[in-house]
């Protein structure tokens, strides 16, 4: 499912990113590849806040769309 | 001997703050990704050899897909530093070290400083440096920047390896990968690298890149088609082997050896997961319904402070201080001292007058950059972009290009500068376009005059709704270039939330001072000969006599050729169309012009008499008209030398300055000829 439907608080494994390569490697610096758990920590209309490896991203619901995750 | 040493690091690793303590230098410390993308040096300070330090953008990976990655790497590649420090925020480890196996696998020494381990302390959690120096094959030194604790050893470990690799030559670089990846790139690394037509430098980066399928490699290897099949078999070999993209698996082998040997070397003391205080923070201020009216009633404190009382409190203390102190002063020497009358006017009317315009704003304009840097450093700008994202977004425009437009509304140049965050060229431009909307401070001091001679009773009121007035078309320029010469998708939002910081006080100091120094320097400098120029254009004529009308003058001349360009707009007299060319120079200068040339500047006299005489020939909607060109029109020499090297096209730039002539033209003629079918005055 996208990561946009996990509910705030859940933690969950990242699939696949179906971004365009671009953002796909600037969102590999940040931690974000296939296999690493991500959780939300806010949400507001759409837009993100999630964990990952302990650090906070911003994603707008875009982005955060093209991330397929799998509860763990 | 001469060294070089090069700081690399993730935005917000505190690499600004030590750079700062390094050099001794004071130097603008940024919050967001991208203010450290100028190149800036210093020398290593108590150190007897010559250590050059280069301060490199913040970066979260080498894969050069944005500006600042670019910069970094072809620096590092080019100039070959002697050692690479690579600044890590211990508190956020793994995520750093990303960028760490890339900066090792460059094949230039590397010294890790591994910084914040006074938060790491604080959080209770442990940190085996030696442990994590074996993994990676680098000397790691523990730091706290911004306490200076841990930087002397840091770059005395940096010399002695820079010392000991000038005999050695060169690294053995780690090995991160799994076997079979090892295995490809040792492959490739033996039979294809040595085959390329230009020689690697680093065989062992240059097989890895390949590999990868590294664009900008490929470029500059001028790799031919032959060799791309060659690595497109090992390619596919491992992509199917590991069910996934080349890119996804080199990136997870890294952050999985990166992860193996962080279990063992760091010992946190709460697991995780729970929410810190700064999640908790995020909780209101990003909330769904409060984050808007959070963020609008921060930014209104903002401008209640620095355009209010306390912001025009400092303008008449600094107004009195110039044009009455000093002028004063200046004026009586001479006078005693029997100069020329021409002297005496060149003096005190043309440069104190002249250069006293722009520097009244000086502390307005540090306040406004000491609570822009308090919006930095405590981390509230990044969470207002995020928060701003959707709005902007319906304009074509991504959350990032918020920062910009605030900055904006203190001075063009350091905004323009600041959009270099947008990782979308389209982005880039459009958010430069828009931001000359936004109503610089530079402006305020020709509104400041106009309503207080026309709009005496509603002053904020007018002021307010020319800011406003700025706001609304730059909307309307969003969506309408966004829809024809700025066609495209806006990049993703993706930012990096740093933790909630109390700022310290060293910092907001800096950022003010340097922010307030630049402004002394542009009054010496540019403001200074334009003075200087003005005067003497208003005062002599083609034929180089002294003239008594400035009518006459060549300014006057050439004021009239042009005035009809303005007529239709309400002020075609040639004296506000020479203020308004001369705003060219820096937009506070128009009101010096107006000053000039309406006879004013003499010692004691005041803006309120240069209202008085403006009364004669303006009425509130010819006032007003003007008032919203100066706004909207092309912007002043400084930021237009900005706009050129940001945007690094003539084509642009032109266009850029004629849309806003175009844009502010058509504003006030609709203001004016609509403003008198609508019976205004
Ligand atoms: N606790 C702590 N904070 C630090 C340290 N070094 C820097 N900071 C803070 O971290 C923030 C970001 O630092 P800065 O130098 O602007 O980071 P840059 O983006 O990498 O240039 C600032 O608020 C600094 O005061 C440190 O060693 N310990």
């Amino acid at each position: 499912m996208p990561l946009t439907m996990l509910t705030p608080g859940k933690e969950a494994i990242i699939n696949v990113c179906k971004a365009k390569d671009s953002t796909k490697k600037f969102l590999e610096g940040l931690g974000i590849i296939p296999g690493v758990s991500i959780s939300v920590i806010s949400e507001m209309s759409g837009n993100l806040i999630v964990s990952v490896k302990g650090s906070r991203l911003a994603l707008n619901k875009g982005v955060a769309g093209q991330l397929l995750v799998q509860m763990c | 001997m001469h060294y070089k040493f090069a700081l690399v690091g993730n935005p917000n690793c505190g690499k600004t703050t030590m750079f700062n303590e390094i050099t001794g230098s004071t130097q603008y410390v940024g919050n967001w990704p991208g203010v450290t993308i100028e190149k800036k040096e210093g020398k290593a300070k108590k150190f007897k050899e010559d250590i050059k330090i280069i301060d490199l953008p913040g970066i979260y990976s080498l894969s050069p897909y944005s500006m600042e990655e670019i910069i970094a790497r072809d620096y590092i590649l080019d100039e070959k530093p002697d050692v690479l420090i690579n600044i890590i925020d211990a508190t956020n480890i793994e995520r750093n070290l990303y960028l760490t196996t890339q900066v090792i696998e460059l094949g230039i020494p590397v010294v890790v400083a591994l910084n914040m381990m006074d938060a790491v302390e604080a959080k209770g959690d442990q940190i085996d440096i030696r442990a994590l120096e074996k993994a990676f094959g680098v000397p790691i030194i523990g730091t706290s920047a911004n306490k200076g604790k841990g930087i002397n050893e840091l770059l005395h470990k940096a010399l002695e390896v820079a010392e000991s690799s000038a005999l050695t030559h060169g690294t053995s670089a780690c090995k991160f990968y799994d076997e079979q990846i090892e295995k490809c790139i040792g492959e490739i690394e033996n039979t294809i690298v040595p085959s390329l037509t230009v020689k690697a430098q680093n065989p062992r980066w240059t097989a890895l890149k390949l590999l990868e399928g590294d664009e900008k490699a490929k470029e500059k290897l001028n790799v031919s088609a032959k060799v791309l099949d060659q690595i497109k078999v090992y390619q596919e070999k491992l992509e199917k082997v590991y069910d996934n993209d080349m890119e996804t698996i080199i990136a997870d082998n890294r952050y999985r050896f990166i992860s193996k040997s962080i279990s063992k070397a760091v010992k946190k003391k709460s697991a995780g997961g729970e929410l810190t205080v700064s999640d908790k923070i995020d909780k209101v201020v990003t909330h769904r319904i409060l984050a808007i009216p959070l963020f609008l009633a921060v930014m209104l404190g903002i401008f209640q402070i620095t355009f209010g009382a306390i912001g025009s409190f400092t303008i008449d203390w600094v107004d009195v201080l110039i044009n009455e102190t000093i002028a004063g002063t200046v004026s009586g020497w001479l006078e005693v001292s029997g100069a020329a009358p021409w002297l005496h006017d060149l003096v005190v009317n043309g440069i104190i007058g002249g250069m006293g315009s722009m520097l009244v704003f000086v502390p307005q304009i540090m306040i406004l950059f000491f609570f822009l840097a308090i919006l930095e450093d405590s981390g509230y700008m990044s969470r207002a972009a995020f928060v701003m994202d959707r709005l902007l977004r319906k304009l074509g425009l991504s959350g990032k290009s918020f920062i910009p437009m605030l900055m904006g509304f203190g001075c063009s140049v350091p905004a323009i500068m600041s959009a270099r965050t947008l990782e979308n060229e389209k982005d880039r431009r459009l958010t430069i376009i828009l931001t000359l909307f936004m109503s610089c401070g530079a402006k305020l001091p020709v509104y400041a005059l106009f309503v207080s001679a026309f709009f005496a009773k509603d002053q904020a009121w007018v002021v307010f709704s020319i800011y406003v007035l700025g706001i609304i078309v730059a909307v309307f320029s969003g969506v309408i270039l966004k829809k024809t010469v700025l066609k495209g998708e806006t990049a993703p939002f993706v930012m990096e939330l740093p933790p909630y910081r109390i700022p310290t006080f060293k910092g907001l100091s800096i950022h003010m001072l340097d922010r307030g120094k630049d402004f002394v320097k542009k009054a010496g400098t540019i403001i200074f000969a334009a003075a200087v120029v003005i005067w003497f254009a208003q005062s002599f004529s083609f034929s180089l006599q002294m003239v008594e009308d400035p009518g006459n003058s060549i300014m006057g001349t050439f004021g009239k050729i042009i005035a009809p360009f303005f007529a239709p707009l309400g002020f075609g007299d040639w004296k506000s169309s020479v203020a308004l060319l001369t705003g060219f120079v820096a937009k506070e200068v128009v009101v010096a012009t107006l000053g000039i040339l309406h006879g004013l500047g003499e010692v004691g006299e005041d803006t309120a008499s240069l209202a008085a005489t403006l009364q004669t020939s303006f009425t509130p909607l010819k006032a007003y008209a003007f008032m919203a060109f100066t706004l909207l029109y092309m912007p002043c020499v400084a930021a237009f030398g900005t706009i050129k090297r940001e945007m690094n096209s003539w084509k642009w730039t032109l266009f850029t300055v004629g849309y806003q002539t175009g844009v502010a033209w058509i504003v006030a003629f609709i203001i004016y000829q609509g403003g008198r079918l609508l019976g205004f005055n």
